[in-house]
């Protein structure tokens, strides 16, 4: 028996945190002068969640681009087309690539992974992205600062616990 | 988590090489453990939070989580591979590809499905078409080949793919029927 394809809504079951757990990446930029005391100039926080897929499967030249349409609108998100050099392949790769990096729409990620959390160790870099949400939209202390550099050395390749 | 070898669950791993310890449960399904008791509002796996309240959440779509997050795994990490030829009578397989890192959750998944087996590929290089070498390190493959596993997975997931790696589902089941 052959179904088509699912077309309910992304936040209705735990697709997404399977597809997140493959292809889903989180991180935390600290941009700006964030070593200087002066409050002014000092930089601010971004978390952000970033999602590719390559733009057509390699062996069947099908297109992701339709999922990943559907993907950046349920983030709230424009699609990117990226081409990227890559030492496995002779051609360069192409990609399509969303970033949800604003402040405002990281409820969205949040809500989801909360009802349908992921399994394998990006579990632990979406908690530290999670904890680096605290830091949004403010002026940061020297103290906070190093906080979140801090969070930002545990995550992802810097990560030595997986457990 | 020194004394592993010990420890009476260890024996349900079958034929890893490598061991790791299970120091804890995994719930299925089945939250990162350290999920557990954090302040994102999940329930503690002991007093059988989550499968219940996925079932409250759920209720009416059926508490079938664990197809749905299977065929998003599939369609990121996973492959569906397909025999050809005087082969294509062997039943099609499927394998996941991972991290040394997450062997954890697949050996929890293995013990779920109840099926499959773990290898963890030697270190080494990859020379690709390019000339460039990349070096691995500590890639692993669960692949489930017993094919009414496959049969039983593919019951699991079908139905909730959303990706164009549909098609491969399809030959596979196409296959399987014949």
């Amino acid at each position: 028996m052959r179904f088509p394809l699912d077309t309910s809504s992304l936040d209705s079951n735990a697709w997404l945190a399977g597809f997140i757990d493959s292809d889903g990446h989180f991180s935390i930029k600290l941009s700006g002068c964030y070593s200087s005391d002066d409050l002014e100039t000092r930089g601010r926080v971004q978390c952000v969640f970033t999602a590719s897929q390559s733009e057509l499967n390699r062996v069947t030249a099908e297109s992701n681009v339709p999922i990943m349409t559907k993907l950046a609108e349920f983030f709230q998100v424009n699609l990117n087309y990226k081409t990227e050099k890559s030492p496995n392949f002779k051609e360069p790769a192409k990609k399509v690539v969303f970033y949800a990096q604003s402040d405002r729409k990281h409820y969205i990620i949040t809500s989801y992974l909360t009802k349908f959390p992921l399994m394998t160790s990006k579990y632990l870099n979406y908690l530290a992205f999670f904890k680096g949400l605290n830091y949004l939209g403010k002026r940061l202390t020297s103290e906070e600062i190093l906080e979140v550099q801090a969070l930002k050395n545990s995550m992802n390749n810097k990560r030595t616990e997986y457990v | 988590m020194g004394n592993h070898t010990k420890s009476p669950e260890g024996s349900l791993l079958s034929n890893l090489k490598v061991k790791t310890p299970l120091s804890y449960n995994y719930h299925y399904f089945f939250p990162h453990p350290q999920a557990w008791g954090r302040g994102i509002g999940y329930t503690h796996p002991r007093s059988n939070g989550f499968l219940t309240s996925i079932r409250t959440h759920h209720s009416s779509a059926g508490s079938n989580q664990l197809g749905y997050y299977l065929a998003g795994l599939i369609e990121g990490d996973g492959s569906i591979i397909l025999r050809k030829g005087e082969k294509e009578k062997i039943s099609p397989k499927i394998v996941f590809t991972f991290s040394v890192n997450e062997l954890k959750m697949f050996e929890k998944l293995q013990e779920i499905l109840k099926t499959g087996s773990i290898n963890i590929e030697k270190e080494g290089v990859n020379r690709y078409a390019s000339g460039a070498y990349v070096k691995k390190i500590g890639v692993c493959r669960y692949s489930i080949t017993n094919a009414d596993a496959v049969i039983n997975i593919i019951n699991l997931v079908n139905g909730k793919f959303r990706t164009p790696k549909i098609a491969a589902l399809h030959k596979a089941i196409d296959n399987l029927n014949k």
